[in-house]
């Protein structure tokens, strides 16, 4: 009897991992959606920017993020040059607006704007808006599974849909089977889609608030041979944020 | 040293007023300009201290304050008759030439029977209180007043004018009251009154915004006293009610970034000066930009006022002087600026800007580089060609050259 009951026990664990191993794209894709838009969070985080010739800048900045990424705000702290500056994301980076201290000029910007560098940095405003752009501007296919980084994976193709505003023609993405994390994404340009332009890779993956969150992603340029590191210093996840923050009025404060 | 003591004033009373929580910060910006003018070459530099504090008293109390200290070297004295054409000229007389003169800062000093150029000057920039209210924001104090959508002219913007080459500089502040009422996420009321000696020349804006899809709007009017100088015979100005009535918007049409930005003004004339072309005008601004793939970003403006001429015959001396002294946002009616920027590498962004009189035909060229020197250095270096003909908008004796400046911030 015990043995039978073993077995049977056996025969749905291995049922149930097989169900798991089977996921399809489109539900990786939406758990990957999931784990990076949080209800909300509030972020501190560093930006350094290694350029060709090895001359580093370093840039601080905070993050608010909340309706699972429809709304996102961005604060520079550091260096001096940009503090104070922010970026308002509202509908899932659809709608941009820039507050420039220095002329204290709120701008409202189209959603171009996002393929600009961030600072100069490997990153776009588009890689740094909170979104649900994998889902929106992507068709996700499963192309099967491998080894990145020392994790199990899902490797899925993202490919944009037409009429999307996304700057990438495809994606590559390693999602780690166990947590849901893309560990690595290849970024093909539209002007060069048969080339990656830029890697993403997170490293130093922690369980904060029992989410897993990669605290050091690394951008790599391969068009440029330049790289920028981007460091989460402090996270915190579904806490209150008050929706006055995401406005104009919120911009000018 | 009367000017230190007010300086260090300025620096340490906010300092010892609100203790270790101030935040403060700036940049030092020493400037090159060289220019060439009917085969002379001149040099005109200058250092800018800029100061900024700031101090956020509570969730709903902030002070923020900013204070210039700029000297001028080099020529710093200029008459602007010097680079008018001769028709223009022509019609001042001998004695009243001088006038046309002018230093850099503004500042002459009689000292005996000496007159000493003083051209540095120091100014309290803004110094402001915010108060955050439930229902609404209430800003006081000299403050910077920006209005517009437009990115190099703003004809809403009857408080600053900006320089076509350098549209982006910060403008200077306004004593001024600010109410700023929202309403719901996506409406608003804004509103100004920048204090005169009289309620009637008090400026007053009242504007309501919006937003509409993927675009903000605004209306608005706004009434205030304006003057146009008679530069002929160095009358005092006319004296106008002005009264502006319009709006702007900004968003996206596939794909493009789109905003306009345009009003009607009437003008009462109340007494003094009355020149026969100052009349009900309107001016409109509208503008497209766009990002590319490669990060190369172009953008392109075009602007027409009714009150300004169709062609260079019609120039006047006081349009001329008008448009200098802001009296009159241009001269020549229907202009079109054209931008793009290229992130060379990190660090280097180049690009180049151009302003095109279409009434004139004529043009200014201003190449450009941007550089991160270090952290918190930054390097800008412009160039600025005039391709017109003597008495055109862009004529090319209005001096070819470029500037450099450097930016250092702490």
């Amino acid at each position: 009897m015990y043995k039978y009951i073993t077995l049977l026990l056996i025969m749905f664990l291995a049922t149930g991992y097989s169900r798991s191993q089977e996921l399809a794209a489109g539900e990786i894709i939406n758990k990957v959606n999931e784990l990076m838009n949080q209800g909300s969070s509030k972020a501190i985080m560093t930006m350094t920017i290694t350029t060709s010739s090895g001359q580093k800048r370093t840039f601080e900045y905070l993050t608010y993020s909340k309706n699972k990424g429809e709304k996102n705000l961005m604060i520079y702290m550091a260096p001096k040059r940009v503090k104070g500056q922010k970026m308002l994301m509202l509908n899932n980076a659809d709608d941009i607006w820039a507050y420039f201290v220095r002329t204290k000029r709120v701008r409202k910007l189209a959603t171009h704007a996002k393929k600009q560098k961030m600072e100069g940095s490997d990153f776009s405003y588009e890689d740094m808006g909170g979104s649900n752009s994998f889902i929106t501007d992507f068709d996700a296919k499963k192309t099967g599974s491998e080894t990145k980084e020392g994790y199990k994976c899902y490797k899925l193709e993202l490919v944009k849909k037409p009429g999307s505003g996304s700057s990438y023609a495809k994606m590559i993405m390693w999602v780690i089977k166990e947590n849901f994390v893309p560990i690595v994404i290849d970024y093909y340009d539209e002007d060069s889609p048969d080339r990656v332009g830029k890697t993403l890779l997170q490293q130093n993956i922690k369980e904060i608030d029992g989410i897993p969150t990669g605290t050091k992603i690394i951008m790599t340029n391969k068009n440029d041979d330049t790289n920028t590191i981007m460091v989460i210093k402090e996270i915190e996840y579904n806490i209150q944020l008050d929706d006055d923050m995401f406005t104009e009025r919120g911009l000018r404060k | 040293m009367k000017r230190l003591i007010i300086l260090l004033i300025l620096l340490f009373t906010p300092i010892l007023v609100f203790a270790g929580d101030l935040e403060w910060g700036g940049y030092f910006e020493p400037q090159y300009m060289g220019l060439e003018i009917r085969d002379n070459f001149y040099n005109l530099m200058s250092n800018k201290l800029r100061v900024d504090l700031s101090r956020d008293m509570s969730d709903r109390v902030s002070f923020g304050a900013n204070f210039d200290y700029i000297t001028y070297h080099g020529k710093t004295e200029w008459n602007i008759l010097d680079y008018l054409p001769a028709n223009i000229t022509d019609q001042v007389p001998e004695m009243l030439r001088p006038l046309y003169k002018f230093n850099f800062g503004d500042m002459v000093q009689n000292i005996g029977p000496m007159t000493i150029a003083r051209p540095d000057r120091i100014f309290l920039d803004n110094a402001y209180i915010r108060l955050a209210f439930d229902k609404f924001d209430l800003t006081v104090g000299k403050q910077q007043l920006s209005m517009g959508s437009g990115y190099t002219w703003n004809p809403t913007d009857l408080f600053n004018t900006k320089d076509v080459l350098d549209p982006t500089y910060e403008q200077p502040g306004h004593n001024a009251v600010r109410l700023d009422i929202p309403l719901g996420d996506r409406y608003g009321i804004e509103s100004y009154l920048a204090p005169d000696e009289e309620w009637e020349n008090t400026a007053k804006m009242l504007k309501l915004k919006g937003r509409l899809g993927h675009f903000d709007f605004s209306v608005l009017g706004l009434h205030r006293y304006w003057s146009y100088t008679d530069y002929i015979q160095f009358n005092p100005g006319g004296i106008y009610n002005r009264t502006l009535i319009g709006g702007d918007f900004a968003g996206e049409l596939f794909g493009l970034g789109l905003w306009g930005e345009g009003g009607y003004n009437f003008l009462e004339h109340k007494q003094g000066f009355k020149p026969e072309e100052v009349k009900d005008h309107w001016e409109l601004v509208v503008g497209s930009d766009y990002t590319f793939q490669s990060g190369l970003y172009v953008m392109a403006e075009y602007y027409q006022n009714s009150m300004a001429h169709a062609k260079k015959e019609e120039y006047t001396l006081n349009n001329w002087m008008w448009m200098l002294s802001s009296e009159m946002k241009t001269i020549s009616r229907q202009q079109a600026f054209g931008l793009w920027q290229y992130p060379l590498t990190d660090l280097i962004t180049i690009g180049s800007y151009t302003i095109f009189s279409i009434s004139d035909r004529s043009a200014a060229l201003a190449p450009m580089v941007l550089y991160s020197l270090y952290e918190d250095v930054e390097l800008t270096i412009f160039g600025n060609i005039y391709t017109g003909t003597e008495g055109s908008a862009y004529a090319g004796n209005m001096g070819n050259g470029g500037l450099a400046r450097l930016r250092v911030y702490f």
